[in-house]
């Protein structure tokens, strides 16, 4: 069959699989034997590649970096920490317009770098921050616009499940995307608290109209919770200091932060044995289903070479009258149409055995272009009608919020990673210039 | 002929669930091991042999053994978007042939992989340099957790047409 033909044919029928609502892994899985099945004519041989394929996409020792970070996160959820940022930024900076906004904002940050999954920040914050805001009077959607649009720090700050992703499909090293990921992330921290600080100028009820002023806080209160949060802190520079100075592979760094995290949580007596079996049930289960789209897209992207579809759709970008900026462009536009329906993990699976060709054809930085792509499907969390973040919080809070309200006060913040991704477009030194040094 | 068959059922539940929390423990067990690791090379420069071949030995092992448990709970990856706005009978149609693919392709990598499993144990293929690691064990773990995945398929499959039979009843 023409490659041409074949591939059209392959793409149709994934995304047919997908919104069907059958198994992610499980249509690449039938797509790749199917393909390959066409591309060769001989079953037993594609048949065949199944049975090797799944050793073979496993048994990797970077890839258990995966189950590793994940740990960290749930462990760093159960010791408690997140409270204690929180309580220390809201006390910093409660004398700023809008200052329990941006104490979410820079919480969620430093919650980033110990954690790695935007869901984890969006369910705990939610908790910890909205119940906060709300005593404080703070308009209802802009506090839930605020806690929504920081937990995609979460994604962007080291270390990130979505950039060990990005790593292991575009073979670049975790540890530069991770160093790579610090200054964008910092600066969406900066633009957001910049955004909060402007917005609530403007129209001060969106904070309570500073009801918050009426508390004093003593510099012994403030000096205090900036202490309590030394484990988050000390975890912090292990698992980066550890990776960036190179005593560290990233599946070591996330091994010793699962177990400092497990350790900090024994020492503030916040973990018990329930929390314990929470936390390897969940690692558990989110591993299982990960690795199933992971094997899925290893056999997928191997039919996709067999088939010559790669090539097809890279000759075809390639020789599009299009300048390279408007190319990827469109990719980030096929990112976030993608981001409305499928989550970040699976888009990022399914897309980058074919993106990863295309960039590399077009001489993008790989680093640069991950972290953008990183940016970009983060957004797809916050638009509907999938928006994981927004159900997320929404089964989280529970009654008294509308799904339409975290919307809404999310579009700011939108605005601002649009911001955001365009200063990184046009200054991609911000992405590449620390992992230079590595 | 009913007691023994809830006797298989009830034995099946249980196995799934043990190998689940086997599995989910490997994972701290990983942990553990790696910061030993990290700790016999950092302060006293003896790293323990064979760390990364034990480590990428587990994670098929994590893997396949959870597949199963991680069905039964409902947690692998789909999207809902569209199944969310059909009617009852619709929806039960869409997970009889999410399943149904999803055990026709695990009896295929099943069958599939008991090829590599077996020629890996008549040649005692093994893996690293310093510390030899068997590797058949995880094409047989494999071979394994593919079969109680599709089996566990299979069980949500029947589930389904019970669900479609019943469903016709009350239309009739």
């Amino acid at each position: 069959m023409d490659p041409a033909v074949l591939g059209l044919i392959l793409v149709i029928l994934t995304f047919l699989g997908i919104i069907s609502g059958i198994h992610i892994g499980v249509v690449l899985l039938v797509l790749s034997l199917l393909g390959s099945w066409m591309a060769t004519g001989d079953l037993v041989v594609s048949a065949s590649l199944l049975g090797t394929g799944p050793f073979y996409s496993l048994f990797s020792y970077e890839i258990v970096v995966i189950p590793l970070f994940i740990l960290m996160g749930l462990f760093v959820v159960v010791s408690g920490s997140s409270e204690d940022i929180y309580k220390a930024f809201n006390l910093v900076l409660s004398k700023i317009p809008g200052g329990l906004a941006i104490a979410t904002v820079a919480s969620n940050a430093i919650f980033a770098a110990i954690t790695g999954v935007s869901i984890a920040s969006a369910a705990v914050f939610s908790k910890v921050a909205l119940p906060e805001m709300r005593r404080l009077g703070y308009d209802h959607k802009f506090a839930l616009g605020t806690i929504a649009g920081s937990s995609v720090l979460g994604f962007l700050i080291p270390p990130s499940v979505l950039l060990i992703v990005y790593g292991i499909f575009s073979r670049e090293s975790i540890g530069k995307l991770f160093i790579a990921g610090i200054v964008p992330g910092l600066l969406l921290t900066i633009v957001y608290s910049l955004g909060i600080i402007t917005m609530v100028k403007f129209k001060p009820s969106l904070a309570g109209g500073g009801s918050q002023k009426c508390e004093k806080i003593s510099v012994k209160e403030i000096a205090s919770s900036l202490f309590n949060t030394w484990g988050a802190m000390a975890l912090i520079v292990m698992v980066l200091g550890g990776i960036y100075s190179g005593f560290l592979t990233p599946t070591e760094a996330g091994a010793m932060g699962a177990i400092s995290a497990f350790v900090l949580g024994v020492i503030k007596k916040k973990i018990n044995k329930q929390s314990i079996v929470y936390a390897l049930h969940e690692t558990g289960l989110i591993t299982a289903s990960f690795f199933l789209l992971f094997i899925g897209a290893q056999m997928y992207s191997r039919m996709l070479a067999i088939t010559g579809t790669v090539q097809l759709i890279t000759d075809t970008l390639v020789g599009l009258p299009l300048a390279p900026l408007l190319i990827l462009i469109l990719i980030f536009i096929v990112y976030i149409m993608l981001g409305a329906f499928i989550d970040s993990i699976s888009i990022m699976i399914l897309t980058l055995p074919i993106m990863i060709p295309v960039v590399e054809t077009f001489g993008f930085n790989l680093i640069w272009f991950g972290i953008l792509s990183t940016i970009t499907i983060e957004m797809g969390l916050l638009t509907p009608p999938f928006g994981m973040v927004i159900f997320v919080m929404k089964s989280t809070i529970g009654e008294g919020v509308d799904i339409e309200d975290i919307f809404r006060g999310i579009i700011p913040f939108l605005l601002m990673m649009i911001g955001t991704l365009a200063i990184l477009v046009a200054f991609p030194v911000l992405c590449t210039w620390l992992p230079g040094y590595m | 002929m009913k007691k023994v068959i809830a006797i298989v059922q009830k034995s099946y539940v249980i196995m799934v669930s043990y190998l689940s929390n086997f599995s989910f423990a490997l994972i701290f067990f990983i942990a553990i091991w790696m910061c030993v690791d990290v700790v016999a090379r950092g302060f006293f420069n003896h790293p323990i042999a064979g760390t990364p071949e034990l480590v990428k030995s587990l994670l098929p092992a994590i893997v396949f053994l959870s597949f199963a448990y991680t069905l039964q709970q409902k947690r692998h990856v789909k999207v809902e978007i569209i199944i969310n706005f059909l009617p009852e009978l619709a929806k039960t149609l869409i997970d009889f042939l999410r399943h149904f693919l999803g055990f026709l392709i695990f009896c295929v990598i099943t069958i599939a992989s008991w090829g590599p499993a077996w020629s890996g144990w008549l040649t005692k293929e093994y893996e690293g340099v310093q510390l030899e690691v068997p590797v058949y064990p995880v094409r047989f773990i494999i071979f394994f957790g593919a079969g109680i995945f599709a089996v566990q398929y299979f069980i949500e499959m029947v589930k389904n047409i019970r669900a479609i039979l019943k469903n016709r009843k009350v239309a009739n």
